[in-house]
């Protein structure tokens, strides 16, 4: 076990190595000077060229595009995170600021996700073919089906524009004022979670219709056996491996949609961050939020991995 | 390996003795289980209803969709303007049957471009094993570990907007998916006895993946293009809203959401109705999909 999680460490760390070149690379292909982006308009045109050759050296672009990479994870293995361009300020601080922000809603969504996802999956294989059923099943179809960032913008009209009981957007942070940010984050909880929670409910409903046929569920009926007992600890229990890897997969999801969710409520986090940089062509967080994302993904892969042997102990980890 | 699947070859021998040609059966109870699924159909009616609107544009919109009609920006829906107009006087509803051909042609030449290179790969990969398996499905695991909106919104905004660049940042964005499904169906379909057989008779592996291997794996891999199909659409929608996908004025759902999310107060129908429309065309791929999964599954053989 302990060898089979360091290995798959290394293997991550691997993924994460090959996931930065890749992006250092795409954001390499730009057109145009990336010492432009650091220079005011007005440096421009004033700047010799000696000057400007300068500047290059200062920030490290005259040399080769592999030197400058391995000049930048060099800098992340101290802790160095590289320099903002638009914001002029290190990208390391500009992270400490946002990630909290998206830590907390991602969280929030995460668990609303799990709880829910797999609390209607099962009703709704318990009360197989019955309205309550149907009504759910749809309701999931459509889930993993509307932008969420239309239902984002539905929310707002309703609740804020017509309703007025919710802010439209921002965020406050739960340690300063705890109902002022439950009523800033409940619409883009809710809809960083819908996604999820619709295929968390398809996945765990079919798993656990699956598993109602094995013949040890016949057992333990038959054993006369409490509905509660068998329904969670044997039917669910055992239905329970692909529920698992679909939640890890709602990590990255979450993730991806904080990107869009954090723009439609104006939510200061790294979504929002990364968005703008994007724009801005400010390849330095890029390059940073995207290493800080996808090692989230990568350890919750890892994470779900180590899961299945608990839920299915035939599942040996050589 | 039972007479009812669909690869038995018919000999002489064999139709003497066996059921009746299994094919016809296979494909018919497809279509059995397919149609029996109330959702399914709706499903597929409505994409074939967007089919037409996209096709029949031209002769389905009640206006041109860039014309302005100077005077009657932002008016509320009334009979004239069964949607109302946008801030430009254009009519919305013209906008929405036009948006269908952009939606449409993103996501079919992105999800064939991501299905064509990503399951190659992975059929490769399978087949191939040893090293060529580690290379490739290490850098598809990388793709999987930056979450697909991202990946295409750092595509798109080195490219620029515009159709074709949207194309190329999905497509790319949806190759892992293909990929590590394909190779997952290689890897068990390899164990089966009639890939040994026809090894053994000294079969190429190119050969082996095209008559073989593809024929088998093909059910899941057209669920996943279906269910792929609708994803896309909802990441071009995302794009577009975030003002890096279709740009104007070109009709793209995604955004005339954006530009209608400015009139929220005061039109909010601007912002609504393409929503639906997108809700209502992935709706219709994802129930397809369902639909599709429920009828080729073998499991499900000899039961229905």
């Amino acid at each position: 076990m302990g060898s089979y999680i360091v290995r798959r460490l290394l293997q991550g760390l691997v993924i994460l190595v090959l996931a930065t070149v890749l992006v250092f690379f795409i954001m390499r292909l730009l057109p145009g000077d990336p010492l432009l982006l650091y220079m005011s308009t007005q440096d421009i045109g004033t700047l010799t060229t000696e000057q400007m050759g300068e500047l290059r050296q200062q920030y490290g672009l005259d040399k080769t595009l592999p030197l400058q990479y391995i000049d930048w994870i060099g800098g992340v293995i101290q802790g160095d995170l590289g320099k903002s361009i638009y914001y002029r300020m290190e990208v390391i601080s500009l992270v400490k600021q946002r990630m909290p922000v998206t830590i907390n809603l991602g969280i929030e969504a995460f668990i609303i996700s799990a709880v829910f996802g797999i609390f209607f999956g099962v009703l709704c294989a318990v009360r197989r073919g019955k309205w309550l059923d149907t009504v759910v099943t749809i309701l999931a179809n459509l889930g993993i089906t509307v932008p969420t960032f239309w239902v984002g913008i539905l929310l707002i009209y309703v609740f804020s524009l017509q309703l007025g009981w919710l802010p439209t957007t921002g965020y406050i942070s739960p340690f300063k004022d705890f109902g002022a940010s439950l009523r800033h984050s409940i619409m883009p909880v809710f809809c960083l979670s819908l996604f999820s929670i619709a295929a968390l409910t398809r996945q765990t409903r079919s798993s656990m219709l699956e598993v109602v046929m094995q013949d040890y569920i016949r057992t333990a009926w038959s054993k006369g056996l409490q509905e509660r007992i068998i329904i969670l600890k044997h039917q669910l229990k055992n239905a329970l491996i692909p529920v698992i890897t679909m939640l890890g997969m709602q990590v990255g999801m979450i993730f991806g949609g904080s990107v869009i969710i954090e723009t439609v409520f104006n939510v200061p986090g790294m979504g929002r961050l990364v968005t703008q940089s994007v724009f801005q062509h400010d390849f330095q967080v890029i390059q940073a939020g995207i290493l800080i994302i996808s090692s989230v993904i990568v350890l919750s892969n890892l994470i779900v991995d180590i899961s299945y042997g608990w839920l299915d102990p035939r599942i040996r980890y050589a | 390996m039972a007479p009812e699947t669909k690869d038995v070859m018919l000999t002489a021998d064999a139709a003497e003795t066996s059921v009746t040609p299994p094919h016809r059966t296979e494909f018919r109870r497809i279509i059995r289980v397919f149609f029996g699924r109330k959702l399914a159909v709706f499903g597929l009616v409505i994409v074939i209803i967007l089919i037409l609107a996209a096709i029949f544009a031209t002769w389905i919109a009640p206006y041109d969709p860039f014309k302005m009609h100077m005077g009657e920006e932002l008016l509320a829906p009334n009979s004239k303007y069964l949607l109302g107009t946008d801030s430009l006087g254009r009519d919305t509803l013209s906008r929405i049957i036009y948006g269908s051909q952009t939606s449409l042609i993103v996501a079919i030449v992105a999800t064939a471009f991501s299905a064509l290179v990503g399951q190659s790969l992975g059929m490769i990969a399978g087949v191939s094993g040893g090293k060529v398996f580690t290379v490739i499905m290490r850098l598809n695991d990388t793709l999987m570990a930056i979450p697909m909106i991202l990946l295409a919104m750092v595509i798109a905004s080195i490219l620029g907007g515009g159709i074709q660049n949207v194309i190329i940042a999905l497509g790319i964005g949806m190759i892992p998916a293909h990929c590590r499904l394909m190779c997952g169906q290689v890897l068990t379909l390899k164990e089966n006895d009639y890939v040994l057989a026809a090894r053994s008779m000294g079969t190429n592996n190119f050969r082996l993946m095209l008559r073989h291997i593809l024929p088998n794996a093909f059910p899941p891999l057209l669920v996943l293009t279906t269910i792929g199909l609708g994803t896309t659409i909802l990441a071009e929608a995302a794009l577009s809203f975030l003002g890096i996908g279709i740009e104007p004025p070109t009709c793209a759902w995604g955004s005339m959401i954006n530009d209608g999310y400015r009139y929220l107060m005061t039109n909010p129908v601007l912002a609504f109705a393409p929503g639906v429309a997108i809700m209502l065309v992935v709706f219709g791929l994802n129930m397809t999909g369902d639909g599709l999964r429920d009828a080729l599954d073998p499991r499900l053989r000899g039961i229905i």
